[in-house]
Order: structure tokens, then sequence, then C-alpha cells
């Protein structure tokens, strides 16, 4: 099992990255092994969400993990990295699941965790382009993706 | 000597949203407050000119916490505008949904936050301090651990009675959008159950029946000092240390409460109401004092003189409110966007507390009465109130029927005005609507933290947490852990603020990730 989970919040415009690719993603009809989840502001009570399948998807709006604006990936660790350990609070989020998930489900194989994100403006392009690569990205993992950055960035330098 | 006034960063990250609190201190004791909300919501405007059932949706993310609470108040005022009469089961349903979130927030709000400050270094040098780190140190307390692993199961209830998680708009006028077949219901059975048995074993140190005998703060004195795992129970333990801290002692409070009254009976429930009369389970009511009043809620006055937004003097009943920012010309000044809504003119305080006293439950009337209203008997009354609301739950599961009705078509939303008052997690939760032509021309919600975080009203009189704070002895300024105590004795709930993945380095106010 796959699954795509958007969060935010659509009645704040620089939150709502995460439901606009919702939008996006129900219209266009994704394949069918891949779950769609409307997470929006559900905090903690995503965690059951992660404590099966193959591989789970956050899209979220993103600040601070590119140089660059447009679409970013980054993995688990990379997001743990970047994230304040905080303890819970109302507003506690994709960190604090991920650091509990492992000791709410600690004889499971857990499923991999990536994070799609919108550094900068979550323009139409951009919404288009992050609901594409969630979709990839769920289907055959971050590797491709990262790859293929790779390569057109030596190209274009 | 003069006031001199602090502006403490306590932290109340531990809290929905931006807040932000203001203390003067004088000889090391707290002698004003100030309580500000930092955010503009501005939710009434995104709902107007909207299709009346609009509010099903939207409101449900006014918070990331309480979606079924604002989707329970949202339907009860669409009821009422419709005429709709809600058939039994779905009421069942409704209130099992409700008191679900109710009962996951209780333990959540305890191990996950209030009690997460017993863990603070200033009280390292407590002989319970290792314990306290043992159960609540983040991430890695034992029953930090175990809460979040229970409250995520049972809140599944609400995931199979509505059909969708999370964000689930199941509540319509006239019912539920669909209708839960045995399974479903014997799903739900099972987890309220194996709540309710770690609830007991964990939290109680007892069967509720047991606790049931608790009625006074005699009968607590000596349930804690019956065996040893009454003392070693959460609740034992928080008895113990919350005195040795002196919550007894702190956070007193407005000594106004009230009571929107939640759970309406269905008519062939074999429950009856707490505190014996009115025909919901939680009954409405307005606690001045040691005198019971009757609730009307036509005494409700929003006031803006001290919040962002445009003057009015006398405030304003939310069936006419005004929703009009004004951040501009009176800096210094106002200083909240929450509004401060009042009772016959009165601050009033809202959540477990109030709910229990204006129930007249015993225990918690008897407790209030010989050691006030404090942080301690506050949390306390949050704690355990899981312990009423668990057989409830049972109850109501059992009486209902996958076979029977769930919905009964309203008349057309066209025109009219409504309200859906009940009670929620944090206390008494509001939503008043108006429809024109099937579009909404007013809505206006009064959440419980804005009865609770209020600013000043247009007499100067301050809010109820604000006037908590005031007597609060701070030891270290630095680290004012007893504000903390006093503050998140209410489970203070503002509006979700910015939140995105970030790495730390763009944005140095939002450091936080959100979902």
């Amino acid at each position: 099992m796959k699954r795509i989970i958007c969060i935010g919040n659509r009645l704040f415009a620089p939150d709502a990255t995460g439901p606009l690719v919702y939008d996006i993603l129900t219209e266009s009809g994704p394949p069918a092994e891949v779950e769609i989840v409307d997470g929006g502001l559900a905090g903690l009570d995503l965690l059951p969400l992660l404590g099966n399948g193959d591989r789970v998807v956050f899209v979220d709006a993103a600040w601070g993990l590119a140089d660059e604006p447009g679409v970013v990936v980054v993995d688990e660790a990379r997001l743990l990295a970047a994230s304040d350990p905080a303890p819970y609070g109302h507003g506690a989020g994709l960190p604090f699941l991920l650091r509990m998930r492992r000791q709410i489900f600690p004889d499971a194989a857990l499923p991999e965790v990536l994070l799609v994100g919108i550094e900068g403006e979550a323009d139409p392009g951009a919404l288009r382009e992050a609901a594409a690569v969630a979709v990839r990205v769920a289907s055959f993992g971050a590797a491709p993706w990262w790859q293929e950055q790779a390569s057109m960035a030596k190209e274009g330098g | 000597m003069m006031a001199h006034r602090t502006i403490l960063n306590i932290p109340m990250n531990r809290v929905e949203g931006d807040l932000e609190i203001s203390v003067a201190i004088e000889d090391a004791t707290v002698v004003d407050a100030w309580s500000s909300g930092l955010m503009y919501r501005g939710i009434e405007n995104i709902l107007r000119n909207r299709d009346a059932m609009d509010g099903l949706v939207i409101t449900p993310r006014v918070c990331g916490i309480c979606t079924t609470s604002h989707l329970t108040a949202a339907a009860m005022a669409l009821d009422a505008v419709s005429g709709a009469a809600v058939p039994d089961n779905a009421i069942r349903m409704r209130n099992l949904a409700l008191l679900t979130e109710q009962v996951q927030s209780d333990v959540r709000h305890a191990f996950l936050m209030f009690h997460v400050d017993f863990t603070n270094p200033a009280h390292a040098q407590a002989e319970w301090y290792a314990e306290a780190m043992h159960r609540y140190q983040p991430f890695k307390g034992k029953c930090v651990i175990e809460t979040v692993r229970e409250t995520g199961k049972l809140v599944e209830v609400i995931a199979i009675i509505g059909g969708q998680w999370p964000h689930s708009s199941f509540m319509v006028p006239g019912g539920l959008a669909s209708a839960p077949s045995a399974g479903d219901l014997l799903q739900c059975e099972m987890l309220v159950r194996q709540f309710r048995g770690w609830y007991e074993k964990r939290i109680l140190g007892c069967t509720i029946e047991r606790w049931q005998q608790v009625q006074s703060l005699a009968d607590l004195d000596a349930w804690l000092e019956e065996n040893d795992r009454h003392r070693q129970s959460e609740v034992g333990f928080f008895l113990r240390i919350g005195r040795a801290v002196g919550l007894d002692r702190l956070g007193a409070g407005v000594k106004n409460f009230l009571s929107y009254g939640a759970f309406p009976l269905p008519g062939d429930t074999t429950l009856t109401p707490l505190g014996g009369h009115g025909d919901r389970l939680v009954p409405a009511g307005f606690l001045q004092g040691t005198t019971l009043l009757g609730f009307d809620q036509t005494e409700i006055r929003e006031q803006v003189k001290y919040s962002w937004y445009e003057d009015d003097p006398g405030g304003r009943h939310p069936d006419n409110g005004l929703t009009r920012p004004y951040a501009t010309g009176a800096e210094g000044f106002k200083y909240s966007w929450a509004k401060a809504p009042r009772y016959r003119g009165l601050p009033a305080e809202t959540g477990p507390l109030a709910e229990r006293l204006v129930a007249r439950d015993p225990l918690i009337t008897d407790l209030v009465g010989r050691l006030g209203a404090t942080a301690l008997t506050r949390q306390f009354a949050r704690l355990t109130r899981p312990a009423t609301m668990l057989p409830v739950m049972e109850q109501w599961l059992a009486e209902t029927d996958p076979n029977g009705l769930y919905y009964r078509h309203p008349a057309e939303l066209v025109a009219g005005e409504g309200y859906g008052l009940t009670q929620v997690p944090r206390g008494a939760l509001g939503h008043w609507l108006r429809i024109e032509e099937g579009r909404i021309v007013n809505y206006q919600i009064i959440t419980p933290t804005a009865w609770n975080g209020s600013p000043r009203d247009d007499h100067d009189v301050r809010g109820p947490w604000e006037e908590a704070l005031v007597g609060t002895s701070v030891k270290d300024p630095a680290n004012p852990v007893e504000l903390g105590h006093v503050v998140r004795s209410f489970d203070p709930c503002l509006v979700c603020t910015v939140h995105a993945a970030t790495g730390g380095n763009r944005n140095p106010r939002n450091t936080r990730f959100k979902v």
C-alpha cells in the first residue's frame, strides 16, 4: 500500500499547499494502488496512517528545505534532522509523529516516509508538479527523482 | 516599589496557535496580566455569502484538534434553522463521536501537555522528579507513549462512525450522512472497552465503579491511602505531586462558571441527566460564586474594547456579531485578536471544572468548596471526567440499533436563524448562524478559549486566566513554570498559526512543523 497524505490549511493561503495538491490528485484520478488522504490539520490523529503500508508521502508547504524555489523531496532522516524536537503541542506535526511512531509501533515494519514540499510560492505550475512528483515518489520511491534532479543540475551547471 | 512589567515568553508552544502572556511582577508576585491571541482567524468572514451547508465542511477546520466539536455545533445550528427532528440513533452517534473527541483530548492534554511541566528543571530537586521524568518525558515517558497509542486507537471510533478520516463531515441537518452497520458498532464497542480498561488500570488504578464511590474530599483522601495501586495511578500521582508543587494554591480565576450543556438525550435512552434536570446529559447553567443560575444564551455579549476590532461599545450578541479587524490606531491599548465574551456582563470560566460544577457533581463541588477553584481542581476535573463519560459511551453504543433511523429529511435551508451550543473538550462552544436565500449572511463562533483567554472587557475587567495569573508567585522569571501550570490548567487552545515543513533557516518565527 502506498499512501499520499496532503496536509495543511486550505483556509490560509500560505499553508494551503497540501490541500490544493489534494484537489489536483483527486480530480486527476491517481493510480489505483495509491491512496490519497486529505490530512488537513489532523495532527496526532494521522498516526494510525503511519503504522502500515510500504510508503507514505506527505505533501506540504516547505520553508528552508531547499535553496531554490520549487518542488523538493526529502526523506525522513532529513526531515527529522531539520526539525526542532519540540514536545507535543496542538500545533505539533510531522516530526512529532515520526518521532513517536517507532515508540507506538515498536515491532512493526514501518512504511518509508517522504515529504514532497513546495519551497516558495505555490503557483499553479508548482502545484501540478508537486502532484505529479508525489504520485511518482509514492509509486517508485525518491531515488529516481533525486538522480534526475542531480543530472539536470549537472547539465545546467 | 513600582511594578516592573516583564514580558515573559513562557513556553506556550504547547498551545495551539500563538499565545503570548504578559505579566507585571512585583516582589516576585504577579500583580497584573494580559493575554494576547496573536493571530487573526476570520472564519466568520470566510463563511459569509457561502452556501448554508458550507459550515459543515469549513468550521471543522477552524481547529486541528476539535474538528468533531465544531462539526457538532455547526450541525446543531443547521438543525435549528431547518427545524430538523434528529432521530434517536443519530443523536447517540453524534454524542458518541463528540464524547470520543472529548475523552481523548482530556487524556492527551494531561500527559502530552499539562503534566510535561512536572519535568521542568525547576522541579529537578523534588523527590518525585525522577518518577515524573519516567512518566512524562517528551517522546520517551511511559505515560506519553501509552497515551499516544491508546488515544490513537480510541479516535478510530470517529473514523468508523464518520466513514472518513480525518476531517469527517458526517453530521448533517436531520441526522447523519450514513448509518453504522452492526459490525461498525461492535468495533466501536471493542475500542471503547479497550480504552476503558487502560484508563482504569493506568489513570485511576481502580475500576470506574470503585471510583464512582469517591464523592468528597474525605473520600478522595481515603481512596488515595487505600492501596499502592491508587497512589501509583496517574490520578494518585497527580494528587501527590500537584499538592507538593502547590497547584492547590494557584490559579483561582474569576469564580464564575459557564456550561452550555451538551449531549441531547435520545427519547428512548435509559440514561438520565447529570445533575438530575434538563434534556441533555450535561446540563447548562451559570454558576456565579456558589449561586447556580439558569442559562440564557441571549445574555451573551462579545466586547472588543481591548481587541483588535473596530470599537463597538457595549458589545454585541453573536446573532448580530461583527468581525471587523482593526489593528491600527490603538497600538499599546488593544492587545488581542480574541474578543471578550461576557455572560450577563461578567467574565466566565468554562471547561470540565465549570461543567461539573454546574452539574453539581458531588466530588468536584466538595473539592471546590473546600479547596477553591485552582489549577489542581481544574486539572483534576479534566483528568477524571472520562470516568463519568466512558460508561455513557458504552451505554449509548449498547442502545444503538443498526437497523434504526439515522436521518430525517429536514426543511429546505432557505432562510432563518439558529445556533448550536454544546460542551466540547475545553468548554462551551457556540455557533450562531443566519441564512437568507440559502446563503450565510452571519456566522459567529465563540470558542471555549475565547471565554477563558479573553482580554479585558468594556469595563476593564480581566479575562479568566488573566485573573487566575494575578497573585501567582514566580520564583524564577527566566523559567516561570508556575505561570505555565496556571494557564495550562485551562487547556488553552488558540487557532492554528502558519505552519510549514521547515529547515528552520528561512523564517525564524515559524520554526515548527505542523500537521
